[in-house]
């Protein structure tokens, strides 16, 4: 599905029925993915086929294929069972990045993997020595312990690398609620002040218009007000503000009731 | 046609990229749609994707934009795939064109007449571009030189600037990518967009590429201000379109929004697409339930789910 950004503007917190409408009718797991827009392509159906192609805006397209059997839904969390071992490969990135264990000779070894490791690299580095620990970077953390305590450590690590997973989940939900702040504040604001001075200026000369019109009409009323004549039912002509006379007796057509002289 | 759809909000790009491609592995997709947002270094969600997938032969296409809709989510941030495999009824084929500025048209049909080889037209076409040609000049090469239904979207990150294509391993600005269908696709398509056309209809008597300058006798913007009986904001982004109809060819109608951030420059009015003169428009207005799209499905007999066939033009 591909919905334009417009829509996306409008619906604001009622975004979620861009597909909550399709899942409601066709099945809560359906298959679908799709973006936001600037522009849909689609040529529209008519009773013997499609049209030509079409280019449209403020508009949602749906391409329906026939299902299939869904079977997996959500990517899980990036940080998996604890390390079984050390694991090799032949990219090193994804190792670094991803696998679960990475054997590297010393740390300069390991931190030249990526130029940015110690930034995006979510675990830790353990290596031999007097027991200590220090934090390397936002999620990673360089752990010495003996030999006796490390081949004793399975659990440990299976703590830590939990307690990081669940850091790494926090701390994608931070940033997204930083962007979704910084998306809040930014939105708009000043682009509603203008269109708030461009609404009030409107409004100011519709104001004026119409007081002009009203000091216009009061002065036309003033100096035609004695020279307006209305016909009575007997279709005699007075002047009502030289009689005053119940509006009952008055004869309520347009055209003959106010005639001027 | 088997398929599965993931998302993930992972701000890693290549571990997002591995998570969604772990989430597909299962299914060995012959094509994976990616739809991210525009924060992430999109190489390396590729190549993360790539990596997990670890199929040389699979097809990605995709595009960042300003978000992504996945089953339940509805995201800024983050990415989506839909992996599709059809067990071999369906033969996709990929191609893409870059630096539209230059023969656009000549080179739509090139990549048109690269996907129509040995005879063979698509059943359907997927199209993504980003936005940085006008689009109605797509709009009109497709009218021209496809004679098969084309279902897309320009990428959009607000300032048509940073949204990007993504082709297999590559990733492209100012290019437009089409991946073709053939064989035995079951597909159906339907556009909606539950807005109202409000007022009455307006001959163009002048419009300049995507600058509508007049309209039944007036400026722009004043007839639309007749219409609608309020000036036009620039708070209307996206909420004030124009419903552009061809009273010959009834049948065809599409909407061309107006970009309110030019909207102080002069009187006339900057939509997000050109189209052609001595046509009409109408303004359209969102309802109180611009989201009321509702949809149904229909039983099988009645083909919601159809086989593909050869639109009539």
């Amino acid at each position: 599905m591909i919905s334009c950004s417009g829509r996306k503007v409008l619906l604001g917190e009622q975004i979620k029925h861009e597909t909550s409408a399709l899942t409601e009718a066709f099945a809560p797991d359906l298959p679908l993915a799709g973006f936001t827009s600037f522009g849909e392509i689609a040529p529209l159906r008519r009773a013997d086929g499609y049209t030509r192609n079409l280019f449209h805006n403020m508009t949602y397209v749906l391409l329906v294929i026939e299902r299939g059997t869904r079977e997996h839904a959500l990517s899980e969390s990036m940080i998996g069972e604890p390390p079984a071992g050390f694991v090799g490969g032949r990219r090193q990135a994804r190792v670094a990045l991803r696998d679960r264990g990475l054997l590297a000779a010393d740390c300069e070894s390991a931190y030249a993997l990526l130029p940015d490791f110690r930034t995006r690299v979510e675990g830790v580095v353990l290596t031999f020595g007097s027991p200590a620990a220090a934090r390397v970077g936002p999620l990673l953390w360089h752990i010495s312990l003996s030999r006796e305590a490390l081949l004793q450590g399975g659990e440990f690590l299976t703590v830590a690398l939990e307690a990081i997973g669940l850091a790494s989940v926090a701390d994608d939900q931070a940033r997204h609620a930083k962007h979704a702040e910084e998306r809040l504040l930014r939105s708009d604001h000043e682009v509603r002040r203008r269109d708030y001075l461009r609404v009030t200026e409107a409004l100011q000369n519709q104001v004026g218009l119409v007081t002009a019109s009203e000091r216009k009409l009061s002065a036309i009323l003033e100096s035609v007000d004695a020279r307006i004549y209305l016909l009575d039912r007997r279709g005699a002509t007075f002047s009502p503000t030289a009689r005053r006379v119940p509006c009952g007796n008055l004869k309520w057509k347009t055209s003959p009731v106010l005639a001027m002289r | 046609m088997r398929a599965i759809s993931s998302s993930t909000i992972i701000t890693d790009p290549y571990r997002a990229g591995i998570a969604l491609g772990e989430s597909l592995a299962t299914m060995s997709p012959e094509v994976v749609f990616l739809f991210s947002s525009i924060d992430y270094s999109v190489p390396e969600l590729l190549e993360g994707l790539h990596d997990a997938l670890d199929h040389d032969d699979v097809i990605v296409v995709g595009n960042s934009s300003n978000g992504f809709y996945e089953t339940t989510v509805s995201s800024d941030r983050g990415a989506a795939v839909l992996g599709l495999n059809s067990d071999g009824q369906v033969r996709w084929r990929l191609a893409h064109a870059e630096r539209l500025n230059e023969n656009l048209h000549d080179k739509v049909e090139e990549l048109m007449a690269m996907l129509s080889v040995d005879g063979e037209t698509p059943c359907l076409g997927y199209l993504v571009s980003d936005f940085r040609v006008d689009a109605s000049r797509i709009e009109a090469a497709l009218r021209e030189s496809v004679s098969f239904p084309v279902v897309g979207g320009l990428a959009d990150d607000y300032s048509m600037q940073s949204s990007y294509i993504y082709v297999n391993r590559e990733v492209f600005s100012d290019a437009l990518v089409v991946l073709a269908a053939y064989g035995d696709l079951r597909f159906s398509i339907r556009v909606g967009n539950s807005l109202q056309a409000i007022g009455r209809s307006g001959r163009i008597d002048a419009i300049e590429g995507t600058q509508l300058h007049r309209v039944d006798g007036l400026n722009a913007k004043d007839f639309i201000e007749r219409e609608t009986g309020r000036t036009v904001l620039q708070t209307d982004r996206g909420t004030l379109s124009l419903l552009v109809h061809d009273a010959e060819v009834s049948e065809e109608k599409c909407l061309r929004s107006i970009i309110p951030d030019l909207l102080d420059t002069e009187d006339h009015l900057v939509c997000l697409a050109a189209f052609p003169e001595a046509i009409r428009c109408k303004c359209v207005w969102p309802g109180r339930r611009i989201w009321w799209l509702r949809f149904t499905p229909l039983p099988k007999r009645q083909a919601l789910v159809e086989r593909a066939r050869r639109p009539r033009w």
